[in-house]
């Protein structure tokens, strides 16, 4: 039986903004592999979406990037993020947790 | 969205994508990923390919995102109708040339009259000066300068105030430098350039200092003068010029913007007022009487117009000498400066006239563009059916053929702006002579002239592709897929919508035609205006006076003692008929009125009678009929009891239609017995200063009775009057050296340019008016041809059932007659309602006239019905058997 869930709606920008916060300058394979890693297996990551994701960030500003030369040797675009998006990323994880907690806490009162 | 985004996608525009490169890179990352995992290199590189998803999608969703879609969709679609109008390029050319020149001559009149109308003197605040106009029997004239002084400072509604005239500068040298030309300048009040708020832009401007009686004497050169004379020199400051022999110092050069403040009349120089009395040589300043200043002012803060109106004139009427009712004072708006009856009549008014008929042009070439997109639309019902069956929506469609429109237009401005600023150049030479006011007079394109070209061209294409564009998409969808769209049902309202354009094109178009017949017949009627003498074979040479020394006692015995030679010698010249001397000759610059009584009759305010000082043969001379009585003649001498010639009107005037022959006049208020002349003769009316004015009342005094200096003398000539002019201008030079010599040419040709601009009007609007019949009749042929296309099938049948050609012609031209004479009728409706805009440009029009709209309307007709027969025809010439296997 597949357990794995679907990406929740609106997550990806924020596991995108936390995985530069975390680990610096990446390419669009890089996030992709550290979101897979993080979930263990447990999230379907349709590894394409999260290009027009980047884009739309760095649209807002949120990240910057620039070419740059993957490890195999490719032209590859690498994304960092950027002040507000730190920001943002502050905004988003706090809003996140709430949401968290409230829905926590919503299914605790239930059972 | 935000800003931000919206911005980075705008960029996106302009800026490729690179996710394909992107993608690469992350799948061959992810394969050997694989392979690393022990998988097959061809096996990984499918797996890789399958984790990343639909790679198609991602790209649409990236791309869409990437840009602004709207505009993603709108660059499409201009794509698209490029591509479109590329393969009809006749109907692409057609449509951008007459947008073009639609667009062209609205945008050129709407220059010339944003330059004389609509903009603001380069000066502070120009929104506060007011004009103040005095009016004598609505005639706008202008202040005399003491009562100038007495408004000025006797109020406190519009103040400061400054007076300006007319300086006569005859001769202009630098001193120690040869001479300058200035043709003309202003005598101004001192707080002149301070209440305009100009400063000069070399040296200084003056002030009330300088304007004070012994002050010495000063001018400020404009900038054209500046230019043109002293080569923008710097050291022009300090020079002493000499103006009718006094000397004047150049103080300043006033900046290049500031043309004065009267509109198309930049002065070459200002003076202060104070030094009238010097280079006049009489003083005008302490006359009451002489009217020669305009003025203007600041309205003081929160004072409006109406109430500067209502505080200045009763004040200006208690001011004057003569209490009769006829005087009026008038405050007008001095933003734009000041224009001049002249050039209001002459330029403004037929300015205004023909952006109206220019504006007319574009709507009929807006509604033929209308027509040939509804055809357009017609043979695309099939495509456009095809995709709204596959699910495009309405309003999509409707943007796609309006990108069509707007590239039309878009097309049809940029080819209207470059003929419109070749249109400009021959507005403003045929507007001013001065090259240095062409090169600053509404030749630049600025935000003024660029915003009417928007808003012309988005309503322009408004008119011609909304219609159509919505018509054309509204569609029943189940009969638009049919292949034949003549069996369609859209056919009906879409036809209706191309007659409507049709009619509104021929009211337009018959509303153009009518105001080109008043026009020209107009003019015919001031070609053919009896001026009261024969303008052929008479030259008149203008001998112009100096003012400055022309009017003193010494002078005039100048002139009497010239007087007898001249009239001998001229007369004496072979191939001269008859010649005599006037003090005004005809459409001479100067006349002179004089009061009239009787015995028991005083002069009357509204009299106004003419006095023309004359020489013996005079009459015979010009060819005024002599109706009463004797003319003048040798036997006339200054000891001889004195005489007068009346003109008819002015002896119908003051006699009541009694015979005045032997009776007794003065020139006095009421009648002074010991200062009377007797009436010896009539003579017919005369129209002396031009075609336009009705006849007057006028009084002919012998000059050698009524001695004054002559300046004009005419000369009756059956030979060539030009060879004729050069025979003349001999004579006087060797008569005397001291006599100025002006201007001989034959009076049929001073008429001509006295008509030039009414010439100009007719050519113009009689042009249009063709411009407007031609496309009204292809848009009718249009209309009609289509029209017969869809009845193909219809006709087939008519003629199965044995209607003759005939017939069919005749019910087709049915139609074309229907849409004539709704297009008629409404243009007629509307022609009379229009009539104010040409009123002022009319002469001589009678209700009998009308005759001439008829003949107007019937060519019309005549054009129009050919343009709609050729279609008509070919239903006629129809083979039935073809028409009808027509699916």
């Amino acid at each position: 039986m597949d357990n794995r869930s679907e990406v929740p709606y609106g997550t990806l920008d924020l596991m995108v903004l936390k995985t530069l916060d975390a680990l610096g300058t990446l390419h669009g394979y890089g996030i992709a592999r550290r979101i897979e890693q993080v979930a263990e297996g447990s999230m379907e990551l349709n590894q394409g979406t999260i290009y027009p994701a980047l884009l739309r960030l760095e649209q807002r500003g949120w990240i910057a990037s620039e070419w740059g030369i993957s490890e195999n040797n490719r032209r590859a675009r690498f994304y960092s993020i950027t002040r507000t998006g730190r920001k943002q990323l502050a905004a988003e994880a706090e809003n996140w947790s709430r949401t968290v907690a409230m829905v926590n806490r919503l299914l605790e009162g239930e059972s | 969205m935000r800003l931000r985004v919206w911005a980075m996608r705008l960029r996106g525009l302009f800026t490729k994508p690179h996710l394909d490169e992107e993608i690469d890179t992350h799948i061959s990352l992810l394969a050997a990923d694989f392979e690393r995992r022990g998988m097959e290199p061809a096996e990984a590189h499918r797996q890789a390919r399958r984790q990343i998803g639909g790679v198609t999608q991602v790209t649409e969703t990236y791309r869409d995102q990437y840009r602004l879609p709207l505009f993603d969709t709108l660059a499409n679609d201009f794509r698209y109708a490029w591509r479109q109008l590329r393969r009809s390029p006749i109907f692409a050319s057609a449509a951008v040339l007459t947008l073009g020149l639609g667009i062209g001559a609205n945008t050129a009149v709407f220059r010339g009259l944003d330059a004389l109308l609509l903009r603001s003197l380069p000066v502070r605040h120009a929104d506060e000066l007011v004009q103040l106009r005095p009016l004598d029997l609505d005639k706008p004239g202008t202040f005399s300068y003491p009562v100038f002084r007495d408004i000025a400072t006797s109020q406190q509604v519009v103040a400061p105030m400054f007076a300006a005239g007319d300086a006569w500068i005859q001769a202009a040298a630098v001193q120690g430098g040869g001479n300058i030309r200035l043709e003309h300048s202003r005598l101004v009040s001192g707080g002149y350039f301070r209440i305009l708020g100009v400063d000069a832009v070399l040296g200084r401007t003056f002030s009330e200092e300088d304007d004070r009686p012994g002050a010495p004497g000063v001018a400020v050169l404009s900038f054209k003068i500046w230019q043109r004379e002293f080569g923008l020199a710097r050291d022009v400051v300090g020079k002493v010029l000499v103006l009718n022999s006094k000397p004047v110092t150049v103080i300043g050069v006033a900046p290049r913007s500031f043309l004065g403040e009267r509109i198309l009349l930049t002065p070459d120089a200002w003076i202060p007022m104070s030094m009238q009395p010097q280079l006049g040589g009489v003083n005008w300043l302490g006359e009451r009487g002489f009217n020669f200043v305009d003025v203007m002012g600041r309205r003081r803060p929160g004072v409006s117009i109406q109430r500067a109106q209502a505080v200045l004139d009763p004040q200006y009427r208690r001011l004057l000498e003569r209490e009769s009712g006829r005087d009026r004072l008038l405050v007008v708006s001095g933003r734009h400066g000041i224009t001049l009856p002249e050039i209001q009549s002459t330029l403004i008014d037929p300015l205004r006239a023909l952006m109206w008929m220019v504006a007319a042009v574009l709507a009929i070439a807006c509604c033929n563009l209308a027509n040939l997109l509804l055809a357009r639309g017609a043979a695309r019902t099939h495509e456009i059916g095809v995709r709204l069956a596959l699910g495009a929506g309405r309003s999509r469609l409707v943007r796609q053929l309006l990108s069509e429109s707007l590239l039309l237009s878009g097309l049809g401005t940029l080819l209207g702006v470059a003929l419109a600023e070749w249109a400009t150049r021959l507005l403003v030479a045929y507007a001013t002579d001065d090259e240095f006011s062409r090169g600053n007079f509404g030749t630049w394109l600025d935000w003024h002239v660029l915003g009417f070209v928007g808003v012309v061209s988005v309503a322009a294409t408004c008119l011609f592709g909304v219609a159509p564009a919505l018509a054309g998409t509204r569609l029943d969808i189940r009969s638009a897929l049919q292949t034949n769209w003549r069996t369609q049902s859209q056919g009906r309202p879409r036809q209706l919508l191309g007659k409507a354009f049709v009619i509104v094109q021929v009211a337009l178009c018959l509303m153009l035609l009518a105001g080109a017949a008043l026009l020209g017949r107009s003019l015919w009627n001031l070609q053919r205006q009896d001026l009261g003498y024969r303008p052929e074979g008479l030259i008149i040479a203008d001998l112009p006076l100096d003012m400055t020394r022309d009017f003193g006692p010494e002078r005039n015995k100048f002139f009497t003692g010239l007087r007898q030679p001249l009239f001998g010698k001229i007369n004496a010249i072979p191939g001269v008929r008859s010649a005599a001397l006037s003090d005004g000759g005809p459409f001479g610059h100067m006349s002179y009125s004089t009061e009239l009584s009787l015995p028991g009759r005083p002069s009357r305010p509204s009299d106004h009678t003419r006095e023309i000082r004359v020489s013996p043969r005079y009459f015979e001379t010009m060819r005024i009929d002599l109706l009463a009585g004797r003319g003048i003649l040798e036997s006339d001498r200054e000891k001889t009891p004195k005489v007068v010639v009346l003109s008819q009107t002015a002896a119908r005037t003051f006699f009541n239609g009694a015979d005045p022959i032997g009776h007794y006049i003065s020139f006095e208020l009421t009648f002074d017995q010991h200062k009377a002349w007797q009436v010896v003769g009539v003579a017919h009316d005369v129209r002396i200063e031009s075609p336009r004015e009705n006849f007057a009342a006028a009084v002919f005094v012998p000059i050698e009775q009524q001695s004054s200096p002559f300046h004009s003398v005419v000369v009756r000539t059956d030979r060539d009057p030009t060879a004729m002019a050069g025979t003349v201008r001999a004579a006087l030079a060797e008569l005397n050296r001291d006599l100025a010599v002006g201007d001989i040419r034959p009076v049929s040709e001073i008429l001509d340019d006295q008509l030039a601009g009414e010439q100009t009007m007719a050519a113009l609007a009689a042009g249009l008016g063709v411009l407007a019949l031609v496309m009204a009749s292809v848009g009718l042929y249009g209309v009609i041809s289509y029209a017969v296309a869809g009845r193909t099938q219809e006709m087939g049948i008519r003629l199965a059932l044995g209607a003759s050609g005939g017939q069919l012609t005749g019910l087709v031209m049915r139609e074309v007659g229907l849409l004539l004479a709704a297009g008629i009728v409404v243009g007629a409706g509307a022609s009379a309602a229009c009539t104010q805009v040409v009123r002022s440009m009319l002469f001589g029009i009678t209700p009998r006239d009308a005759g001439w709209l008829v003949l107007a309307g019937l060519l019309l007709i005549l054009v129009a019905s050919t343009a709609g027969y050729l279609p008509a025809r070919r239903a006629a010439s129809l083979d039935p058997l073809e028409a009808l296997r027509q699916e």
